[in-house]
């Protein structure tokens, strides 16, 4: 390690103290809650451990003030008032802070310089004014012998002495129990053995100590390192001494099994499953540069390490296998066989042992006991070979396996991988799954507040009407003014807010006028009484246009707020469906990190078969979702498998047929569209359809008859059906007539598919088709009936305009509607072939046609054909489905239905950019459910299924231009359980009628654009309208308006105000009149 | 009969804030009162009552739901709230033990009871109230006709006993009532729904079954 690694593991670990600190402080000092005696101990822990990483890693000022702000906490542990000044503490964080950020950024470990000890010496002085603070070690511990320090320009670990000769004073009581409660444990080794004294003979192996303190972990992973003290008793009476007191190694307590928390294992099987991968890495890296002699040792840490968080973390099997690992890389690199096929098999095999060990320790809670004992086969194995280690056999010590904890090497295992100069940040998947529902949240919410801004759109626009209706009125009151009035007030079109003064002026100059006998201009023939008269509509006259003036500029001033928040409501929009999608691509992983084990995978298969096979990956940087990338590596590994055992010749045939001896296995990975097409090829001896569908009549999968008319892919495609294979005698590796039937299976789970194809002696490619998420899928936006619908790309093979020409009844149909795939329809659809049949002939398929709207449902009454066609593939079935339209498609967040709510048919639910909620539709599953026996009319499957307006109240129209009439008569109405809808007139109302006319229409006479009557003389000439009821609604109260109502139709006519039974009994009477048999 | 305070406590549906301190004050006052609490609601044109332990939520404005097909009559579709997709269901034809025809969504011959505090009224049905009942993960929104009061039910008011229910001829299947709340001074009863069978059933009722298509 040197200096600038130093500094990383310093600021890192200090770092993450550092941010605990701050949040029990956080907690401690929260004014809601009461101080908590947890949170302060807490504090004191964390602070206590900043002490010793300092203390430790030579950063004399951030030890002086993290001890003082430990001891301030020990001081304020029994009584929360003695505690020191939040703002002390945290100013005694910030310089710690402060000072992290300059060695991270100088990634060199500066000594502090003297005025950062004077500084630190004063914050200290501040948390703990009694104390002394003329030295970092006063009172405490001093570094171990063999403790990194700083010795000037370098971090050495043998240093320590200088600073340890400084301390003079003894450990106070209060920091004794410090080091009893929190810096030594008990051992949980699992074993009864003895543990040596003083210092150990040989390696760190042989250490059988448990600390907990990370930074006297780090001492005590030091190569000569002394053991520290294991007992509290032994650091009370000798607290200087280096040398440890032992106690016996004994088999954990319940007690101690229980302190360690879930999250912690859960946290080792995390990074555990990374380290694995990392070997993995190195290993493939070994075997490319078999003289890379870093590769091994670098092997061996990561192997160490696994080990001793495993004993740590109560995986006692899982470390022994861990061990045996390690054991086999220390004997591969001092025997110097690193290079040999030997060597690099067995510790291929060793790893895939220590992959699936971890597996099951995941599972079951340890590691099979099966794996170790393979594991130790393996180390016999390797010994047989000749290969010796010096060390101790694992098989003869077993239970000795040092189960010591991380070195300080580990510390640089917890460092932020990836590129130099890159940061990144190990999150739970459980943390990340909550913000990817935050996320959705946000989407949700924000569709919520665009429906309220429509509504205040809405009402603007209301408002604006009526403005325009004063206008009006206002110009009609002056036009109808006497011909002998004084000139005219200004209509009100022509009065701007700056043209007409304040009321108060229009009355002084209407009273000025009063008072001086006449208006300018106008002559002084005007009696008192005309001029009184003028005076007071005049005023009233020029208020209104005030009053619409000031509507006008608030209008407009409104149309500018509404545009300025719709801008910005769009704007969020956008931004919330990024963050939802940024957030689902948190979960994308690359490819890559499947490759090595292809790698590993290989090498072993090709060494069992005797081949020798050339894996290449292109695309590895492909991304996929994380639990896709997941459940893809079981497929793609029996893809290689059977390449490698099926499709690769053995070398000397390939010689034959002009090959290169060395067989070619391939994998490409890319993306289309929303999707990630990873096609797995081999240079082997190919299929041959023919033959396939030879073996599937002798086999007694298909009928000869079956056979002569199937396509060349359909006979390549039996190689999927269950139980059916090529091969005649089961291989270990392949052959078993189960893999590629539970590759298809695993894959479509991932709502995905996969396509073979390949030519005699040409090789053959398998082409796997997988969604990029499963949370994040490109839909089409699909309407059946009345309902839309999001159906995912990646289950619809191709859309199509069909006309009823297209469609074939049973009768047309060739075989009059035979079985297709499984499927019995009464019509179906001609669909051409690409390829020709394995006879030569052009084909076509005729496929079963559904109507996607009968299939689920939703066809309340008979409708128009669809027009559309989704082209769906389940499994070996085709279907076309029709639909009523299909829209483009766009990326959409499938968020899954409660259990009680699945469907067979649905994926999931998501909610669009404007609220919209939509069900996203597995319509591979909906095809694959269908009854052999289903047919395309009735659909007897399913049960009858009200929908909500069918069940809902029959619905009502009210048409008024008149919002408080609207709003008044819709409550009144709804209140009674009627289906509500408005319109502002008769324009408005026809074109919502022609959507779905009402069964009740609530018709004002005038309104703008049409008006009540025009309305219902259009209404008479057509016919669908014919079964609309109309009440109209008025305050014409004369008879001839009455009898024309009647006239045009008119069931009923109300006037204004009408009471609300009047209005409810009315409406009730005439559905009852026409619902009357 | 212990002296239970009868004067409405109405939940004011216009400020969501205004009706959170009324209900604190509600909840304070009412604290050192025996018995349960329990929501009066209308529901098939019945005046109900569920304990407010088994209700998680009341939203006086039920959003528009989106249709679920392979669901029973009742189901009346789905809608998101917060984080979770909820499944609104009609409980009239369950309570009233009609899972086959045509049942009217309104029974349209059942009286309309007097219900002095239906705090829902003023929006109409456009806001028709839902309850929302059950744990995370397996909730489901209860549509009703209108939410009222919150009443503390003592054991003194609360009829129980078997014969006395089935004297009152109650329509909904008994399964489904606990009792009936009888307030004292004659007021207004209700029917005391054992909103955990209800709700039982009605999740069971959505299950899609294996070799079932809906």
């Amino acid at each position: 390690m040197d200096n600038s690694d130093i500094a990383e593991v310093f600021v890192g670990e200090m770092r993450t103290l550092s941010i605990a600190v701050r949040n029990h402080l956080r907690a401690l000092w929260r004014p809601d809650a009461p101080a908590s005696a947890a949170e302060g101990a807490a504090l004191f822990h964390n602070a206590t451990e900043m002490f010793d990483l300092s203390a430790t890693f030579g950063a004399e000022d951030c030890a002086l003030v993290c001890r003082a702000l430990a001891g301030a906490y020990q001081d304020a542990l029994g009584d929360q008032s003695q505690r020191a000044p939040f703002a002390t503490i945290d100013a005694a964080l910030t310089y710690v802070e402060g000072r992290l950020d300059l060695i991270a950024s100088a990634r060199w470990m500066e000594p502090p310089r003297e005025s950062d000890m004077n500084e630190a010496r004063r914050l200290a002085r501040t948390l703990q004014p009694d104390a002394a603070f003329d030295a970092v070690w006063d009172g405490a511990e001093p570094p171990a012998k063999g403790t990194p320090t700083w010795s000037g320009s370098a971090f050495t670990i043998n240093g320590g002495a200088s600073a340890h000769d400084e301390m003079e004073e003894p450990l106070t009581e209060a920091e004794l129990a410090i080091l009893a409660e929190f810096r030594v444990s008990t051992l949980r080794t699992g074993a009864d053995t003895p543990i040596p004294t003083g210092d150990p003979p040989g390696g760190d192996e042989d250490l059988p100590i448990t600390l907990v303190a990370p930074a006297v972990r780090a001492r005590a992973e030091s190569p000569h390192e002394a053991v520290v003290a294991s007992s509290a008793e032994a650091s009370r009476a000798a607290p200087t001494d280096t040398q440890a007191v032992a106690g016996p190694r004994r088999a954990p307590t319940a007690e101690e099994l229980d302190v360690i928390p879930p999250e912690m294992r859960h946290l080792f099987l995390v990074e555990t499953a990374e380290d694995v991968q990392d070997l993995r890495v190195a290993l493939l890296k070994l075997g490319q540069r078999p003289d890379d002699h870093f590769a091994l040792p670098a092997m061996s840490r990561i192997a160490h390490k696994i080990r001793g968080a495993a004993g740590t973390l109560q995986f006692p099997t899982y470390a022994e296998i861990a061990m045996v690992f390690e054991e086999l890389l220390k004997t591969v690199q001092q025997s110097g066989a690193q290079s040999t096929p030997t060597a690099q098999s067995v510790l291929l095999r060793g790893l895939v042992i220590l992959q699936s060990a971890l597996a099951s320790a995941e599972s079951k809670g340890d590691a099979d006991q099966g794996l170790l004992g393979q594991a130790r086969a393996l180390y016999d194995e390797l010994r047989a070979t000749g290969v010796e280690s010096q060390a101790l056999s694992p098989r003869a010590e077993p239970s000795a396996a040092p189960t010591t904890l991380g070195t300080a090497a580990d510390s640089t295992s917890k460092l932020p991988r990836g590129a130099e100069g890159e940061s990144l940040l190990r999150v739970d998947v459980r943390r990340l799954d909550t913000l990817i529902s935050h996320a959705a949240e946000l989407t949700m919410n924000r569709a919520g507040m665009s429906h309220h801004i429509e509504d205040v759109g809405r009402l603007q626009a209301e408002m604006e009407l009526s403005l325009a209706r004063l206008r009006q009125l206002s110009a009609q009151l002056n036009e109808s003014r006497p011909a002998d009035s004084p000139p005219q007030t200004p209509t009100i079109g022509a009065i701007s807010p700056h043209a007409v003064g304040s009321s108060s002026d229009a009355r002084l100059r209407a009273g000025g006028l009063s008072r001086s006998g006449g208006a300018p201009g106008h002559g002084l023939d005007w009696d008192e009484l005309e001029l009184d008269r003028f005076t007071e509509t005049d005023d009233a006259l020029r208020s209104m246009a005030e009053a619409i003036a000031d509507l006008n500029t608030n209008a407009r001033a409104l149309k500018l707020a509404m545009g300025q928040l719709s801008g910005l409501s769009v704007a969020q929009a956008e931004l919330a469906t990024e963050i939802q999608r940024d957030v689902m691509h948190v979960r994308l992983v690359p490819l890559s990190d499947l490759v090595p084990r292809l790698h590993v995978e290989v090498k072993g298969i090709s060494a069992v078969v005797r081949k020798e096979v050339l894996l290449t990956v292109r695309g590895e940087m492909t991304q996929i979702d994380r639990n896709i990338s997941e459940a893809l590596s079981g497929p793609l590994i029996e893809l290689m498998r059977n390449a490698v055992a099926h499709g690769i010749e053995p070398a000397d045939e390939r010689v034959e047929r002009g090959k290169s001896p060395v067989g070619s296995v391939w994998m490409h990975a890319y993306y289309v569209g929303s999707e990630v097409v990873i096609e797995v090829g081999d240079d082997g001896k190919g299929l041959n359809p023919h033959y396939l569908a030879h073996r599937a009549v002798a086999r007694n999968f298909i009928s000869e008859e079956t056979a002569r008319s199937m396509t060349p892919q359909d006979a390549l495609d039996l190689m999927f059906l269950p139980g059916f294979t090529t091969v005649d005698r089961a291989q270990s590796v392949a052959g078993r007539g189960i893999g590629l039937d539970d590759v298809r299976t695993k894959i479509q789970g991932l709502k995905g598919s996969i396509q073979v194809r390949g030519e005699p002696g040409q090789g053959a490619v398998f082409r796997v088709r997988v969604p990029i998420s499963l949370s994040v899928v490109r839909a089409l936006r699909v309407r059946a009936g009345d309902e839309v619908f999001a159906a995912p790309v990646s289950s619809v093979q191709h859309t199509a305009s069909v006309s009823a020409l297209d469609i074939l009844t049973s009768t047309d149909a060739v075989g009059g509607g035979a079985p297709a795939g499984g499927l019995r329809s009464g019509r179906r659809l001609r669909v051409e072939v690409a390829e020709e049949s394995l006879t030569g002939e052009q084909q076509y398929e005729e496929i079963p046609v559904f109507v996607l709207a009968e299939l689920l449902d939703l066809a309340a009454e008979p409708r128009r054909e669809p027009a559309q066609a989704l082209i769906i593939e389940a499994g070996r079935r085709r279907v076309a489905l029709l639909v009523d339209d299909v829209a483009d498609a766009s990326e959409v967040v499938v968020q899954a239905l409660p259990e009680h709510l699945r469907r067979h048919a649905v994926r999931g639910a998501t909610v669009t950019p404007d609220g919209q909620v939509r069900l996203v539709l597995d319509l591979p599953e909906l095809v694959a459910a269908l009854r052999e026996d289903a047919q395309v009319s009735g659909a007897p499957r399913l049960r009858p299924v009200p929908r909500l307006t069918r069940a809902l109240a029959p619905r009502v129209l009210v048409v008024d231009d008149s919002v408080s009439i609207r709003r008044t008569v819709e409550l009144t109405l709804s209140r009674a359980h009627f289906d509500v809808q408005v319109a502002r007139d008769g324009v408005e109302a026809l074109e919502m009628m022609l959507v779905s006319p009402p069964r009740v229409l609530m018709l004002d006479i005038e309104m703008p654009r049409l008006d009540g009557f025009e309305l219902l003389s259009i209404m008479r000439e057509s016919p669908q309208f014919a079964e609309v009821r109309v009440v109209m609604l008025t305050a014409r109260a004369s008879e001839k308006h009455r009898r024309h109502a009647h006239a045009l139709g008119a069931s009923a006519y109300l006037l204004k105000p009408c009471p609300q039974e009047v209005l409810v009994d009315t409406v009730r009477g005439l559905l009852e009149e026409t619902s009357a048999p | 009969m212990p002296d239970v305070p009868r004067e409405p406590t109405t939940v004011a549906p216009d400020a969501e804030g205004v009706a959170g301190l009324q209900l604190e004050a509600h909840v304070e006052r009412y604290a050192e009162q025996s018995g349960d609490e329990y929501l009066l609601f209308l529901c098939a044109g019945i005046p109900c009552a569920a304990p407010l332990r088994a209700l998680r939520e009341v939203l006086l404005s039920t959003p528009r739901p989106v249709f679920l097909p392979f669901s029973p009559r009742w189901m009346l579709g789905v809608f998101p709230l917060r984080m979770e997709m909820i499944g609104l269901v009609d409980p009239v034809p369950l309570l009233l033990g009609d899972l086959g025809g045509e049942t009217p969504f309104w029974p349209a011959d059942t009286p309309a009871p007097s219900f002095p505090t239906v705090v829902s009224s003023q929006y109409g049905a456009r806001t028709t109230p839902t309850l929302i009942v059950g744990a995370p993960g397996q909730t489901l929104a209860w549509l009703v006709q209108a939410v009222g009061d919150i009443a503390r039910v003592t054991e003194d008011e609360l009829v129980t006993s078997p014969e006395q229910i089935a004297a009152a001829r109650l329509p909904f299947v008994s399964r489904y009532v606990a009792g009936i709340y009888a307030p004292p001074q004659g007021g207004q009863q209700h029917v005391a729904l054992d909103a955990d069978a209800l709700m039982a059933d009605l999740v069971e009722g959505l299950r899609e079954k294996d070799g079932e298509n809906g």
